[in-house]
């Protein structure tokens, strides 16, 4: 078995004193290292399997209202004193062009390990056992239907981590995740369609049981491929419509998550990611029908996106971002919740790596469920269409204006579903989308996802999720 | 590398890559935070009969021991009966040209933030957000197939995007290999001229209209046209140039290659990953798909050789060039009766990367064109197209070429203006 990494944490807490010796105001050292794997077969091929052992630590400094970042992959005193001094140095050389001196929450101090418990380890699991397993899926996906071409790519991680700050906050982890990703080009007739199809959780290989997996992607490809063979076209005019869990998970995601992130709020990621056309004077505000909450927890056990406390030392807890229709809370790191005059953050600080400054990220994004039973849901729709999943997806930077094609959709008629719908198209905006929940079902599904964010780019594992949500009103939008 | 033959492996590449980079990132006119990268890997890259593993080292000590663990683990993995082995050969390679100075700037690159954000405010702006970034790197590379070369880069980039409130922004850009050529007023001041003509947007219409694309706009369709052009991507159903070669796939208009030896470029290494020299590669020559991007593998499997862009797993382009054309931006709004200028975009997303369905989102200044004027700016509208549409009805092409890299554009890209007739917009329903 392979034995846990320790982490020389003593490393990090020279780090920190080294940075106050040096007079900064506050520093933090995040440690990090992680045993990984992967394999990627295309079109059944195993065209290249990757693994190994990363570490490394960043340090980050404030100092007269300047920020300090600086990481290295060498765990060694002198190379991160050189890291330390040049923290310190950018910092301070900043300061005279910081017109808005950066001030964290005060926090308190925590002292904490937890761990991820494992039926098997990751870091055990042979190339010879994620060889097979991923050959398996391959396989099954190729007699699910037609298919011109095919990648799957399966990645894990076990990561050991160890944060601490000049507040004296000292916490370890250890998180294993695993994923399987791919995307196949199912063909009928001279047609083509294409699923990407992800999977992901926090757990051990005990998650990869092969024969459930390949039953879930190549029930998705089966779905796609009967959506190409038997679509008709989706109604004009106002329509009401029921959407799955995965196609109100990516609204959650995108229509509630990223537009409550107060740093986006607060205009700091204005030149990549953008802005939100949420303000801060907007809390309280009524942004959706009473029926629509939606909320981020990173505590869920086994979820992709699971964490216990965030990378700044802050204890995660669930966020209730919208709640009966009414903007609830903002997602924060300490910056922001500084800034914004909230007390406390609530922890919403993540890094995707050593090498990254920790931002206000989602972790676990979904509605939450209600009340009503599938059949009460589409009792009473004349004429609507139930999208069941999407494909393409996209939502402008002030988080206003989305798009979601339906995958696998289908016609409802007088409260049955009936035939496929060929690619349906929800184009509306965030607030018209929130109003129009009349009903909300009281199943809950999770996806995984991997949301990207600041630059350098940072991809971070998340749960989108929700029960089915019934909508009201609704003028399908037009295709190219 | 002899090393690992010596264990038994049949090819294998080892890439050190010794890389410093700063970057500080501002908004709301001021400095946001600042931070310094300093990472020293060595890439090893092995093959034992046709079964293939990667792994990464950082500490030179630990390659004995990782070498035995790669060779216990092939034997674990199974063949890749695609695979064609990797480049032999012990070619010369041309020298590079990274800027060393770039590497103990500190003090400087605040200037330069300093510059931008008071162009961009005096030209108007009330808040400007951006990103500078100024970068070394050095790889060493040595090959089974008999290539050892080493080679430096550097670069100095920065993003402006400039606001006069949240409907109404200018973005603009500039990366240099050589920092003498680096202007950070002039990218602020336009991103600050821009947010100011886009004050308060009308909501744009939804219908077909002729778009004449800014350089940062058609640079996010070039890169996804480069990144369609590998080999990798068209076996992988990743690509609608699939079985296109020498068919037509623009219009004639369009002629745009993938050079990796221009040193105006910030990428333009000599060697590839896998040791083959870089050069230039036409893609599209007058709207006739000519050429995928290939490394040693792929090019076997397609009866063709190798164009130098070996990544790791897949070919990639290093910078993709469109061919200009002679009008000035001017010049092609004059001939527009109906239509819009667009000057930037974001989250590109594909329906079916096959057939190239996709949409995307512009986003800052966006202005109405009518009777071969600008008529006033527009907000909230889509760009729900097919990639080979957009290609097919190119109708002009500029004469202002720029190179493009930033957040939105991950390959650098080289195109002017560019004007598409038959562009279909959309909008949110309610």
């Amino acid at each position: 078995m392979q034995e846990n990494i320790v982490l020389d944490r003593d490393l990090a807490t020279q780090a920190v004193n080294l940075a106050l010796d040096m007079g900064a105001e506050y520093a933090e050292a995040r440690m990090e290292s992680f045993v990984s794997n992967g394999l990627f077969l295309k079109n059944g091929n195993p065209e290249i399997a990757g693994f190994g052992t990363f570490s490394g630590m960043c340090l980050r400094v404030l100092m007269h209202g300047g920020m300090g970042f600086a990481s290295t992959d060498i765990l060694k005193k002198n190379s991160i004193q050189e890291r330390v001094e040049t923290a310190v140095r950018m910092a301070k050389a900043s300061s005279g062009l910081v017109k808005d001196k950066i001030i964290l929450s005060d926090e308190p101090t925590h002292v904490a390990d937890y761990t991820v418990e494992q039926k098997k380890k990751l870091s055990d699991v042979g190339l010879d056992e994620i060889v097979s397993a991923l050959t398996h899926i391959d396989k099954s996906m190729t007699e699910s239907a037609p298919l011109i071409s095919r990648f799957i790519s399966l990645n894990m991680e076990e990561r050991t981590k160890f944060f601490t700050n000049s507040d004296d906050s000292k916490i370890g982890s250890v998180i294993p995740r695993i994923a399987i990703f791919t995307i196949p080009t199912i063909r009928e007739g001279e047609k083509t369609s294409q699923a990407a199809i992800h999977r992901g959780v926090s757990m051990g290989w005990e998650y990869m049981d092969p024969d459930k997996r390949a039953q879930e992607i190549c029930h998705e490809i089966a779905m796609t491929h009967k959506n190409m063979k038997e679509g008709v076209k989706a109604p004009a005019g106002k329509i009401d419509m029921v959407l799955g869990p995965e196609v109100v998970g990516i609204a959650a995601h995108e229509s509630c998550g990223h537009p409550y992130e107060a740093d986006r709020i607060s205009g700091r990621e204005a030149a990549q990611a953008g802005e939100s056309f949420v303000k801060a004077s907007m809390m309280g505000s009524r942004i959706g029908s009473s029926a629509a909450t939606v909320v981020d927890d990173p505590t869920l056990p086994n979820s992709y996106g699971f964490y216990l406390y965030d990378d700044e030392g802050v204890k995660a807890r669930p966020k209730v971002l919208i709640k009966d229709g009414l903007i609830n809370e903002f997602l924060h790191n300490r910056e922001t919740s500084a800034a914004m005059d909230m007390g406390q953050s609530n922890g919403g600080a993540r890094a995707d790596n050593y090498d990254r400054e920790a931002i206000v990220r989602m972790s676990n994004t979904f509605v939450a469920p209600g009340d009503r039973s599938d059949e009460e849901l589409f009792e009473g729709i004349k004429l609507g269409v139930y999208m069941k999943s999407f494909m393409e997806w996209n939502i402008d930077d002030k988080r206003y204006n989305q798009r979601y094609i339906g995958r696998e959709a289908y016609l409802i008629e007088n409260g049955e579903v009936k035939a496929p719908v060929k690619a349906p198209i929800l184009e509306l905006t965030t607030p018209a989308f929130w109003t129009a929940i009349d009903a909300v079902g009281k199943d809950l599904e999770f996806s995984a996802a991997t949301c990207g964010k600041g630059e350098p780019a940072q991809g971070v594992p998340v749960y989108t999720g929700g029960p089915h949500i019934r909508l009201k009103g609704i003028t399908l939008g037009v295709g190219n | 590398m002899k090393k690992a033959v010596s264990m038994g492996a049949d090819d294998v590449i080892c890439t050190r890559v010794t890389d410093r980079t700063k970057q500080i990132r501002f908004a709301n006119n001021s400095v946001t935070a600042s931070k310094s990268w300093a990472s020293n890997n060595i890439g090893i890259y092995l093959t034992k009969d046709k079964r293939i593993l990667s792994t990464d080292v950082t500490e030179p000590a630990e390659l004995d021991r990782t070498l035995e663990e790669l060779m216990k683990r092939i034997r674990m993995m199974e063949p890749n009966d695609e695979y064609r082995g990797i480049a032999f050969g012990t070619p010369k390679y041309r020298k590079d040209v990274a800027d060393p100075a770039m590497d103990s700037m500190v003090e400087e690159l605040y200037d330069h933030v300093d510059a931008a954000i008071s162009a961009a405010t005096e030209a108007g702006a009330s808040r400007v957000a951006g990103v500078l970034y100024s970068g070394t790197a050095e790889v060493n590379q040595a090959t089974s197939g008999g290539s050892v070369g080493t080679y430096s880069t550097s670069a100095l980039e920065i993003s402006v995007r400039a606001m006069s409130d949240l409907d109404s922004s200018g973005h603009m850009v500039q990366s240099v290999a050589s920092s003498w050529k680096f202007k950070p007023a002039d990218v602020g001041r336009t991103a600050g001229e821009l947010a100011i003509e886009s004050r308060k947007p009308e909501m744009g219409e939804a219908g077909k209209f002729d778009v004449l694309f800014s350089p940062m706009i058609f640079a996010n369709i070039l890169d996804h046209v480069g990144s369609a052009c590998s080999a990798g991507a068209v076996e992988s159903g990743m690509s609608y140039f699939a079985d296109m070669l020498e068919k037509n796939v623009a219009s004639e208009l369009v002629s745009c290659c993938d050079d990796g030896i221009n040193p105006e470029s910030i990428v333009s290494p000599p060697f590839d990953g896998e040791g083959v020299p870089t050069r230039r590669t036409q893609l599209i020559e007058k709207g006739v798909l000519k050429n995928y991007l290939h490394n040693t593998s792929t090019a076997k499997r397609h009866g063709t050789e190798s164009t130098g862009n070996a990544g790791l797993v897949f070919p990639e382009p290093w910078t993709v060039y469109l061919e200009p054309g002679q009008k000035t931006r001017d010049q092609l709004i004059s001939g527009i009766d109906r239509g819009y200028y667009m000057t930037n975009t974001w989250y590109t997303r594909f329906q079916n990367y096959r057939t190239g369905d996709f949409s995307t989102i512009p986003r800052d200044a966006i202005f109405r064109i009518e009777k071969g004027k600008l008529a006033g700016p527009v907000k909230d509208i889509r760009i729900s197209e097919s990639m080979l549409n957009i290609l097919g009805n190119v109708t002009a092409v500029g004469n202002d070429p720029m190179l493009v890299h930033w957040w939105e554009v991950e390959t650098p890209i080289s195109c002017p203006h560019v004007l598409v007739k038959d562009v279909n917009i959309t909008r949110s329903t309610q």
